[in-house]
């Protein structure tokens, strides 16, 4: 159930972020990738090596676990590029720490359905993980917007 | 964070020879694709590596193999799965690419597996890899011509979008009188 309801609202979602994205398609693909990747080790890292979160051992929120974290989050993340983008350079900080107690929160509720469990963990080392996650992401997409990646590809015209 | 290496013997010393080998690799081999492709290519490969490992190397959903020495994420499975596999999935798109006919397809993602099955059961050997419940080199082969199937579409469609990005920043480039 838990499951279905994260897929649907997922398409939903999907759907939302396809008319609002200005971002092009050959930014969109490295960032979504790497946010996957990147959040991935973190993650498995965190419940399997440190043991401070324990990942659901049932097929019903193990699949909306995997939902969240290679759709959702990459598209929070990538809506958080947007409103960076279009922020002035004081805001911009202002964004970072916006998104990341969007993702505290998140996070809370997610937990409160019974997608994953708190062992060890506490408000700090959740805010720690987004504010690095999203400051993270930022610097990748300006890598992949740096000339030396966007105007070498113009050779290949 | 990261566990270290419980010992450094054969697996690691397997690990990162192969490390050195596809960097040189990757070195000499003439690029076939733009910087944000080839970066794409790579992300793309880790991911499935890490997502095909999380699915069924570790204790849920199944735990068919164990990579290194323990099923905890150790500092050399972290370079595996940001250079190995993403180098190795790279040749692949590489070869993909200058592939002409996309019906030679049909003979190259099986040739691939292969290979790289025959590569895993080497890595076997160095224990890289542990099976565990039944688990062989030939489901690892039935596998990856799932994997590399994926991989050939995504590649073919990296390739259009890139082609199609580079035509309009042409189309777009200042002109000079």
């Amino acid at each position: 159930m838990l499951s279905a309801i994260t897929l649907v609202l997922l398409a939903a979602v999907l759907f939302g972020f396809y008319k609002i994205n200005r971002l092009p398609v050959t930014t969109v693909i490295p960032l979504w990738l790497f946010i996957i990747f990147y959040t991935g080790l973190l993650f498995n890292a965190i419940i399997t090596n440190m043991e401070w979160v324990a990942k659901p051992k049932t097929a019903d929120p193990y699949a909306a676990y995997f939902m969240l974290q290679y759709g959702y989050l990459p598209i929070a993340v990538m809506c958080l590029i947007h409103m960076w983008n279009r922020s002035k350079a004081l805001c911009k900080a202002g964004v970072a720490f916006l998104g990341t107690f969007i993702l505290m929160a998140a996070e809370f509720f997610i937990s409160l359905a019974g997608i994953f469990e708190y062992i060890h963990w506490n408000a700090g080392y959740s805010a720690l993980l987004w504010l690095s996650v999203i400051l993270i992401s930022f610097a990748f997409y300006r890598f992949v917007e740096s000339d030396f990646i966007k105007e070498e590809a113009r050779r290949y015209a | 964070m990261l566990k270290p290496p419980q010992q450094v013997d054969m697996n690691e010393w397997f690990v990162l020879a192969s490390i050195v080998l596809l960097i040189v690799c990757f070195w000499i081999v003439p690029k076939a694709m733009p910087r944000g492709m080839i970066l794409s290519t790579l992300l793309l490969f880790a991911v499935f590596a890490f997502t095909a490992d999380i699915l069924i190397g570790v204790d849920f959903p199944i735990n068919f193999y164990t990579i290194t020495d323990t099923g905890n994420l150790e500092a050399l499975d972290v370079l595996i799965y940001s250079i190995n596999y993403p180098l190795y999935g790279y040749f692949f798109s590489h070869f993909v690419v200058k592939l002409r006919r996309t019906a030679s397809l049909l003979w190259f993602i099986p040739f691939w597996s292969l290979l790289t099955g025959a590569i895993e059961w080497v890595s076997v050997m160095f224990n890289v890899f542990t099976y565990q419940k039944g688990w062989t080199v030939w489901y690892s082969m039935l596998l990856y011509l799932f994997v590399f199937s994926l991989g050939a579409m995504a590649t073919k469609l990296f390739t259009r979008f890139w082609t199609n990005a580079a035509s309009s920043a042409y189309a777009k480039r200042p002109t000079s009188r």
